[in-house]
């Protein structure tokens, strides 16, 4: 089983660092997010990830999170980067954003959508939407390491929530580290226990740290290389 | 007879938990196997910038441990972080628990980030039923009979 951690924001450490200790942790490979600005700044930021990877077992995917005020910037920002990153995050907490993010299938991940919120920030229309379009529900470990007591509490609570939902609604559920810095990586297993502690099941949990962050990675993947036309349809050679 | 009698007194000095025990009327008689508490050892290692006395990292486990279960929580999962396990060369250690509180024990380690300035990640490497297997699978112990194999 090969574990996959496809959020984590670079900028304190370098790709090489958070390798390193990915790695020594368990993860076969992860995504260091970029936060989107310009097309020519991700494009730099990319190819030094390609760089990084020549030195590192570990794979290391160049990933975007876009942060924006409405719906609008959202859609203008996946029209310039879809076809750069290979993971596209969106960063939620903002209702409109959540279901905007929900209803474009050019979007993989939807973070921390309860970010900020005292609700969950997804309701049912959110999630069916995210269903049909094969958007994953991100479940962010950092929001929970870097909050304390009653916001932690809040936020557990809301997590369970998003989780109970995605069970119900069948929603791609992912678990993510969300890591700023290489102290905030932890063991894919200790994600699982977090998220067992919430209501998800063990097995379920192994998927959402590894064969849904594959099933993804691989879509995009043939999608790029061209092979993937549509959903369903394939090139075979 | 008397001199004889003394010498033994010396050689067989109490620890200071025979003499707590003596104190407090002997220890009770141990349980049925049906009856005890199913207990799991949690072996650990400590990735941190610098070192970390034991003293300390086991405050902030204690500390990460109740503000995630609660008072009652870590009552029910019968937590206990063995001092006699810290490997201070290795960093590693091991804690006790119930066979029901493992994933909350792992879940309440992973949300130690930090014991005083320094920044530290506490990884579960593996659980096991008794501390003699513990230490063969994840600390490398060895035995006679592993050398005759």
């Amino acid at each position: 089983m090969k574990f996959y951690d496809l959020h984590v924001g670079a900028g304190a450490n370098t790709a090489e660092e958070f390798a390193k200790m990915a790695e020594r942790l368990g993860w076969d490979g992860f995504a260091l997010a970029d936060r989107f600005e310009s097309v020519e700044k991700f494009k730099q930021f990319k190819s030094s990830v390609i760089d990084a990877q020549k030195n590192t077992k570990v794979e290391i995917f160049p990933a975007v999170e876009i942060q924006v005020g409405d719906p609008m910037e959202l859609k203008r920002a996946l029209e310039k980067v879809r076809e750069l990153a290979i993971i596209v995050i969106v960063l939620g907490g903002n209702y409109k954003i959540n279901r905007a993010a929900c209803e474009d299938a050019r979007v993989d991940i939807l973070a921390h959508p309860d970010f900020g919120r005292l609700d969950s920030g997804l309701d049912e229309a959110c999630m069916q939407k995210a269903f049909e379009n094969n958007v994953a529900i991100e479940i962010n470990f950092r929001e929970i390491l870097n909050n304390f007591r009653r916001q932690r509490s809040q936020i557990l609570q809301n997590t369970a929530l998003n989780l109970r939902l995605c069970e119900a609604l069948k929603v791609k559920t992912i678990l993510c580290s969300g890591a700023s810095n290489i102290w905030e990586i932890r063991d894919p297993r200790q994600l699982v226990a977090l998220a067992e502690n919430l209501g998800l099941e063990l097995s379920k949990g192994f998927s959402a740290t590894s064969e849904i962050p594959q099933k993804i990675i691989e879509k995009n993947r043939a999608i790029f290389s061209g092979t993937r036309i549509a959903e369903g349809v394939e090139l075979v050679k | 007879m008397k001199m004889v009698e003394e010498e033994t007194a010396e050689v067989h000095e109490l620890t200071p938990q025979e003499k707590l025990e003596q104190e407090l009327g002997g220890r009770p008689n141990f349980l049925s196997p049906t009856l005890r508490e199913k207990k799991r050892y949690l072996a650990y290692e400590v990735i941190a910038s610098q070192k970390i006395p034991f003293q300390d990292l086991s405050n902030a486990m204690w500390h990460a441990i109740l503000n995630y279960m609660g008072e009652m929580g870590a009552a029910e999962a019968g937590a206990w972080i063995m001092k006699n396990e810290w490997n201070e060369e290795k960093n590693t250690g091991m804690i006790r628990c119930n066979h029901t509180a493992v994933e909350k024990i792992r879940a309440a380690l992973a949300l130690l980030n930090r014991v005083g300035d320094a920044p530290l990640i506490i990884r579960v490497i593996g659980v096991s039923g008794t501390i003699k297997a513990a230490e063969k699978k994840y600390f490398g112990a060895r035995d006679l009979l592993s050398y005759a194999r």
